[in-house]
């Protein structure tokens, strides 16, 4: 029976050790053929590493200290909060405690809903529902003359970007209704917004010299330093609005 | 609104972390631009597995493991991405390396051989791509294991099969330029 090449690998690269290795060892010792299979598994091996080095090349002139200043100034993304599902679960619990007394007879809130509806009418009676919060948000500390690329992975069927050009230094997007992800660089912001219909509202500084807005592979604004050279939002004034 | 996030760290954890920096950079940065074939992705990639290593406070009980777990992610999320812009890249970054030979006859083999060495290991998967460039970064079977979740028995075996899939492939290829 001989050794497979598994195990003969994990003999090359000394990976076995104790009883195992000893016992595959004492078989190569009288077995000629798995010698052979070693040998070449072993030229092999070498030969590709020498080969690999053809890809090779020049690493970044980066020190510790420069990515131990990236991390530190670095912003992290905030993720959908829980303030705004404790909201949520806040009105809620209040529509069904008023539901439930109002369905009470003889409770006094019965009795206020009834006259507040009478007193109303049906024509007149038009539920307001709350505008949903702005919450998710990523951000990025910029330095003036920057460059921030903003990339949403996907287009959406719905939802809309607002883009806001303002004196600032961070880049920054705000998200409402849906729960979005962000990959956030140096100089990017990466939206995982497959299949997703939030709208989003974006702040950017306005002294930077360069800024990119791409939906998928489509640039949908570009900037450089004051001159727009991309524009597919409506404009209004630093504002741009465009829906999905 | 945003918070800056505090990430300044205790001295232990610098000193550490500066250690870990210069030991593991330079192979990390190796390994992930043989994995994507640009260097400008590679080196952005390696960059942000150490700042998420230091963002992370402490070091975790396998610090090279942890750092190629991260740059396999980064790299399958830059891959997904920019997938279709890969060749482009990849024929450009191609071009900036080969300017900086010297003999054009030597530029050009060389050149041929990088084509042929990375069609080579595009012929293999990206796990089998994976384990046989860590294992000649001279990871240990147990940390490729961890990095590629893959059962630490089973190494030897992927590493064998990737550098004999490897060899085929590359002598195809010289077999059909000649």
């Amino acid at each position: 029976m001989h050794l497979h090449d598994g195990e003969l690998q994990g003999l090359l690269d000394r990976e076995l050790g104790g009883s195992e290795e000893e016992s595959l060892r004492a078989h190569v010792a009288v077995c000629e053929q798995c010698v052979a299979r070693m040998k070449a598994m072993k030229s092999a091996f070498r030969e590709t590493g020498q080969l690999l080095t053809a890809l090779d090349a020049s690493p970044p002139a980066m020190s510790a200290d420069q990515l131990i200043e990236i991390a530190q100034r670095r912003h992290i993304p905030a993720r959908r909060t829980p303030r705004g599902i404790a909201w949520a679960a806040s009105v809620a619990g209040l529509v069904i405690a008023t539901v439930v007394a109002a369905a009470i007879p003889g409770s006094p809130v019965r009795t206020i809903v009834q006259n507040l509806l009478e007193e109303l009418g049906p024509e007149s009676f038009e539920p307001i529902a709350p505008a949903e919060p702005w919450d998710a948000q990523a951000g990025v500390a910029m330095t003036p003359d920057g460059a921030i690329e903003i990339v949403f992975e996907a287009a959406q069927s719905s939802g809309s970007i607002e883009v806001q050009l303002v004196e600032t230094d961070i880049a920054r997007i705000e998200v409402r209704g849906d729960s979005i992800g962000f990959a956030v660089g140096d100089r990017s912001i990466q939206v995982e917004n497959q299949n997703a219909t939030a709208s989003y509202r974006i702040t950017l500084p306005d002294n930077l010299s360069q800024t990119v807005i791409r939906v998928g592979m489509r640039t949908i604004f570009a900037k450089q330093g004051s001159r727009v050279l991309q524009n597919e939002f409506d404009r209004d004034g630093e504002s741009y609005r465009l829906a999905f | 609104m945003s918070e800056r996030r505090d990430v300044k760290q205790d001295e232990p954890f610098e000193r550490a972390f500066r250690d870990v920096f210069e030991a593991w950079f330079q192979s990390l940065f190796r390994y992930v631009n043989r994995l994507c074939g640009d260097p400008a992705t590679a080196a952005d990639i390696a960059q942000e597995s150490f700042v998420r290593l230091y963002q992370r406070g402490e070091l975790p009980d396998d610090p090279r493991a942890w750092l190629v777990t991260v740059s396999n992610n980064l790299f399958r999320d830059a891959h997904r991405r920019t997938g279709r812009r890969r060749e482009l890249l990849e024929a450009k970054a191609d071009r900036l390396y080969d300017e900086t030979g010297s003999d054009p006859v030597e530029r050009l083999e060389a050149d041929e051989r990088k084509q042929r060495v990375r069609k080579a290991l595009a012929t293999l998967s990206v796990r089998d791509q994976q384990a046989l460039l860590l294992r000649h970064e001279g990871y240990t079977y147990r940390e490729i294991a961890r990095a590629l979740d893959y059962g630490e028995a089973g190494v030897g075996k992927l590493i064998s099969r990737a550098t004999r899939a490897f060899q085929r492939a590359y002598e195809e290829m010289v077999d059909a330029s000649t």
